[in-house]
């Protein structure tokens, strides 16, 4: 069993290093990711390249470091074969397999469909050319998957291909990487009940997954390594956001509207959660149902719809929680700049990870044309 | 046309000095000279033994035993009997030949008789031939005696001149006791030259061909020498009928032989020495009668006494140790099995692996305080634990909340299941249940009076029926907290009957790893105890493939010499020989080194040829290889005394061998590096070959061995200032 630390979710460094330490891998989906995993000190041999856009600097990188490419188009597969040919080395990969587990949305617009054929069919280009040594079955079965047999179908039909390969070719898969998607304590909107009751604990993920390739039919002489890139279940828990009170007003039908300084441009996940927000100091008894809305002036820019809060006042301090995947990645520089960020270690020290943007972060990659120098505005 | 050759050289040969059980070489052609200084005697004797090896060639005879000299060598004693009692004439040519054939078919007979017992067939067809032969022989008025050792100086003339004639005189007036010329004489007359100038020659043969056998043949003749002064028998009898040599033969054949040499078989051959003084004077006295003489009777009538005997013993109380491998010499014998002893005592039991994945912890070994005892004592209780050595997470109050609960349990080895109790519920935390005391059990036979009982098991999880075959590594249930047992954990045991409930054998783990942390030791065919952390190998698949050598695979070399900046391709092959041992060869010096790749474990069994050989410093870098990889890792393993070694040193060794050892080579190795374990492309081993004397650092040869993932070996080998680095090409 092997972790790999899903850049995307969280590639803080500070972060990421936390995860390496404790001796995960790194997954990335891109050459930026890639290059960082690198300069984190990350092995090549433990940096899986996934995602659908590798250029081919991107891919030769890869091959020279040994790292594992799990392949998500034919197109890909074919430049592999190539390159490999280019560099006179054979490359480590393995396809990303996409299938019916039951769950809504399917997510087959990445890597190759197993019900359709079209794995097996990549499977056997890749033992076939002899140029690339298949290592792996990756899939990636969906995001916050609050149905955790969904991963016991996905186990047992990596685990079949897997079974085929040997049988075909008496070659041994050396691991199955399930991806990740493992819910975190956040509540999805239109949940009726909040996550932290209903979402699945790790605990019967791992019961699922682990029963399904118990019981497969896999050589227990070569039983392959079970990867996962868990991200999310594992930060967002342990990511808070401080804000404070701008204002309070009345909207036209009555209900209460609270501004706070931090809005969709910060708390991204906002789109998607109903992030439990809670006052940081004594409050009133009385509680009243509140809109809350972020700093900007858009009107996209509502952080929960509807909240039952006890009255704020302006000043008063906020904390939002579980805002660890996902927001350090995707969040927004818009008509603001972005906070600090800090990290409080098990003896409660702090560690300043990111600093505040200033203006010159922001425009040092800005060039002015010479005709635009000089602004004459009398 | 050269195979034929060199079975013809070796088939003659050998049928000479195997008469001392020796195959050298330079004792077989010293015995042949002697043989013929009784030119007509020592050529039937040629005649007999080639003649006898053709018939067992052409009538399709085993070619290796020809080869070895076992069917010719009773034909060669019978020649030599018959050659120095008549002239040679044509008459006795055609008797001669006729002897050979019916030495042979005696020969092949008795080994089909008494090989089926194990029993060397010695000198028993030389003798009934013999006998008959000269029973039949005595009124063929064709034949004439021989005048062959009556005029001596003549015949020896004849051979070298007077120069030899004055040599011989110098000899014979020697100032020797008497007792070393009837030492001499003796073993003269095992080849009917009854002079101290061949028995001095063979006496130097067989100094040439083991010290061991020459210090023994001592032993047995003067032991017989006191004990006759002790009794009052005239030793000179001796000297008259010939027969000293029963006492030598039967020395060499129970002191270094057929039984390893020690302190022991030296002991038994004092012992056994007085035994044939009895059976020498009694048989002599009946065989007088017939004008018969008794020959190698006595050693023939004590040796195969002794070795049969030996065979029903059911404890080794007196430690003598049969010899298995028989190397045809009493040093190569001695040093091999007490290095097979030492490195392979183990290998005859069943392997059995642990029945689980990954660490576990022991919580009650063997003589457990709490249920391992009395008849029961020979079994382990595994629990999962984690780094604060809980068992559990939680709160430790539901079964899930175990570790061990619900883990899969594999078959520890390849089996039929005996035995299944699949249907006790599983206790609460605390409970036990002692009605059923065992919970789900499952029994596996895997051998005869082998059987191994998995219990506590969890409910419903059984996944074989009573009467299926389950292979090792597969998986048959789940851990459990079933019987008696108040917290999930798996009772593990071995025992010699079928049933649940049936008292337990004490029986070794093949292979495991034991750890502390990141710290690992490696055991095999041991029992591990309580508070031990275990797991089975988890072999390295890079390394698995790299030692995987198939009869047939070439590999090749390019050695480069650091210091002379010299070099050499080398290139070996491996092979599998009709025994089913497998080695690497080396090409150009046909050195060979003998292995066992067991699938968890690649180790060498034997070297032999060129010690300057590529092969032979692979040989000591990789004598013994874990196929999986654990970090600083230590194996250590010893190499036979006679492996590395000072020529001049070893002879003082042969010696006091028996006794005591003071020469040894020890082997060190540890895992040093290894790029990635998932998918390894590089791994290192440091390993050296320490040669001490008295336990002192005499010498020492280091070795850095790397693997790639093409399964190419590099070796760089440090012995003394020499720096010589080997790297595999394809």
């Amino acid at each position: 069993m092997q972790f790999a630390w899903s850049y995307k979710t969280n590639y803080l460094n500070a972060v990421c290093n936390i995860f390496h330490q404790e001796g995960s891998w790194a997954e990335v989906v891109s050459g930026f990711e890639y290059d960082k995993a690198i300069d984190n000190g990350v092995a090549g041999s433990k940096i899986i390249f996934n995602g659908p856009n590798k250029s081919e600097e991107d891919l030769k990188k890869a091959i020279k470091n040994d790292s594992l490419i799990h392949i998500d188009h034919l197109e890909e597969l074919y430049s592999l074969i190539f390159l490999a040919e280019e560099l006179k080395k054979r490359p480590k990969v393995a396809i990303r397999v996409n299938m019916d587990t039951g769950i809504y949305p399917m997510w087959d617009r990445f890597g190759f469909n197993y019900e359709n054929g079209q794995a097996w069919d990549a499977l056997n280009k890749i033992m076939i050319s002899k140029k690339l040594d298949l290592v792996g079955l990756h899939c990636h079965i969906g995001t916050f998957m609050l149905s955790p047999n969904a991963y016991a179908i996905a186990a047992f039909k990596l685990t079949d291909l897997a079974i085929n390969i040997e049988k075909k070719y008496s070659h041994y898969i050396k691991y199955i990487d399930l991806g990740g998607g493992f819910a975190s304590k956040n509540t999805l909107k239109g949940s009726f009940l909040p996550g932290i009751d209903t979402n699945p604990s790790i605990d019967e993920y791992a019961e699922v997954i682990s029963s399904a390739l118990i019981n497969s039919a896999l050589n227990p002489e070569h039983l392959p390594t079970l990867i996962l890139e868990s991200g999310r279940a594992l930060i967002d828990d342990a990511g808070y956001l401080l804000g404070s009170v701008i204002a309070n007003k009345r909207l036209s039908a009555g209900k209460r509207a609270t501004i706070l300084d931090f809005g969709v441009n910060l708390l991204f996940t906002s789109f998607w959660y109903e992030h439990k927000i809670t006052p940081a100091q004594e409050f009133t008894h009385y509680s009243e149902d509140t809109v809350l809305y972020g700093p900007l002036c858009m009107n996209i820019d509502v952080i929960r719809e509807n909240i039952n809060l006890p009255l704020l006042n302006k000043g008063d301090q906020v904390v939002a929680h579980c805002v660890g995947a996902y927001n350090v990645t995707q969040w927004m520089q818009f008509i603001t700049l972005r906070p600090k960020i800090v990290l409080i270690d098990l003896d409660e020290k702090v560690h300043i990870i990111k600093d505040n943007e200033t203006n010159q972060t922001m425009v040092s990659l800005e060039k002015l044309p010479e005709h635009l120098k000089k602004i004459d505005l009398k | 046309m050269k195979r034929y050759q060199q079975l013809f050289i070796n088939s003659t040969l050998n049928s000479y000095s195997t008469v001392f059980f020796s195959n050298n070489k330079l004792f077989a052609v010293l015995i042949l000279l002697v043989t013929l200084i009784d030119i007509s005697a020592g050529l039937s004797g040629l005649i007999a033994v080639v003649f006898t090896n053709l018939i067992a060639y052409w009538m399709g005879y085993n070619e290796t035993s020809i080869s070895k000299g076992s069917y010719a060598f009773n034909s060669l004693l019978v020649g030599l009997g018959l050659g120095v009692t008549y002239e040679f004439t044509l008459a006795f040519g055609i008797l001669l030949l006729l002897s050979a054939i019916f030495t042979f078919f005696l020969t092949i007979t008795l080994d089909g008789i008494i090989g089926k017992y194990a029993l060397p067939f010695l000198s028993l067809p030389f003798l009934l031939a013999i006998w008959l032969f000269f029973i039949a022989t005595e009124h063929f008025s064709s034949l004439h005696l021989s005048e062959q050792g009556i005029y001596i100086y003549n015949e020896i003339f004849n051979i070298g001149g007077m120069a030899l004639v004055n040599k011989y005189e110098q000899l014979n007036t020697l100032q020797i006791p008497i007792s070393l010329v009837i030492y001499f004489k003796s073993l003269g007359a095992i080849f009917f030259q009854y002079t101290l100038f061949a028995g001095i020659i063979i006496a130097l043969g067989l100094l040439i061909y083991s010290r061991i056998a020459f210090s023994l043949s001592l032993l047995g003749f003067y032991t017989a020498y006191l004990f006759n002064i002790f009794i009052g028998v005239n030793l000179n009898e001796y000297d008259y009928s010939f027969i000293g040599f029963n006492f030598i033969l039967t020395a060499i054949a129970i002191g270094g032989f057929f039984i390893v040499p020690s302190k022991a078989s030296y002991f038994w051959v004092i012992l056994l020495v007085p035994l044939i003084a009895i059976v020498t004077a009694g048989s002599n006295r009946v065989f007088i009668t017939y004008h018969l003489a008794i020959y190698s009777l006595p050693f023939n009538v004590i040796v195969l006494l002794f070795l049969y005997i030996l065979k029903f013993r059911t404890k080794n109380t007196l430690r003598i140790e049969e010899v298995f491998i028989q190397h045809y010499s009493p040093e190569k014998n001695l040093y091999l099995h007490q290095n097979s002893k030492n490195r392979f005592r183990n290998s005859y039991y069943f392997p059995v692996s642990l029945p689980f994945w990954g660490n576990w912890n022991i919580t009650q070994g063997h003589s457990g305080s709490i249920t391992h005892q009395a008849e029961w004592k020979h079994a382990w209780d595994f629990e999962i634990k984690d780094e604060t050595n809980k068992t559990y997470y939680n709160a430790g109050v539901n079964n899930e909340d175990f570790y061990s609960f619900n883990k899969p349990i594999i078959a520890p080895a390849e089996g039929i299941v005996e035995e299944v109790v699949n249907s006790i519920e599983d206790n609460k935390i605390g409970d036990v249940n002692l009605n059923e005391n065992w919970g789900n059990t499952i029994i596996i036979k895997h051998t005869a009076l082998l059987y191994s009982k998995l219990s506590h098991l969890k409910k419903d999880s059984i996944k074989v029926n009573k009467g299926d075959y389950v292979k090792k590594g597969e998986i048959i249930a789940a851990c459990g907290n079933t019987g008696r047992s108040p917290e999930p954990h798996l009772h593990f045991q071995f025992q010699a009957t079928p049933h649940i409930g049936s008292t337990t054998i004490e029986f070794p783990l093949c292979y495991y790893i034991s750890s502390i942390g990141n710290e690992y030791k490696f055991k095999q065919f041991a029992i591990p105890k309580e508070g031990e952390t275990i797991a089975n190998i988890e072999k390295n698949t890079l390394l698995s493939k790299a030692f995987h050598f198939i009869p047939g695979q070439k590999i090749n070399f390019i050695v480069r010499d650091f210091n002379t900046k010299a070099k050499e391709e080398v290139g070996w092959e491996v092979f599998t020989d009709y025994y089913n041992n497998s080695y690497i060869q080396c090409n150009k010096t046909k050195s060979k080194a003998y292995f066992v790749n067991d699938g968890t474990v690649f180790y060498f069994k034997h070297f032999e040829g060129n010690k300057k050989s590529l092969l032979f410093y692979f040989y000591l870098a990789s004598y013994k290889m874990l196929l999986g990889f654990y970090k600083n890792l230590a194996i250590k393993d010893q190499f036979p005394v006679n492996q590395m070694n000072n020529k001049l040193l070893l002879l003082l060794q042969d010696f006091i061998a028996p006794f005591y050892i003071f020469m040894k080579t020890d082997f060190n190795s540890s895992h040093q590096k290894i790029d990635d374990t998932l998918n390894t492309n590089y791994i290192k081993f440091k390993s050296n070959a320490e040669y001490r004397v008295f336990n002192s650092l005499r010498k020492k040869t280091s070795f850095s061995l790397s693997i790639k993932s093409n399964c190419l070996f590099t070796l760089i080998i440090k012995d003394n200032n020499k720096i010589v680095e080997a790297t595999c090409i394809d």
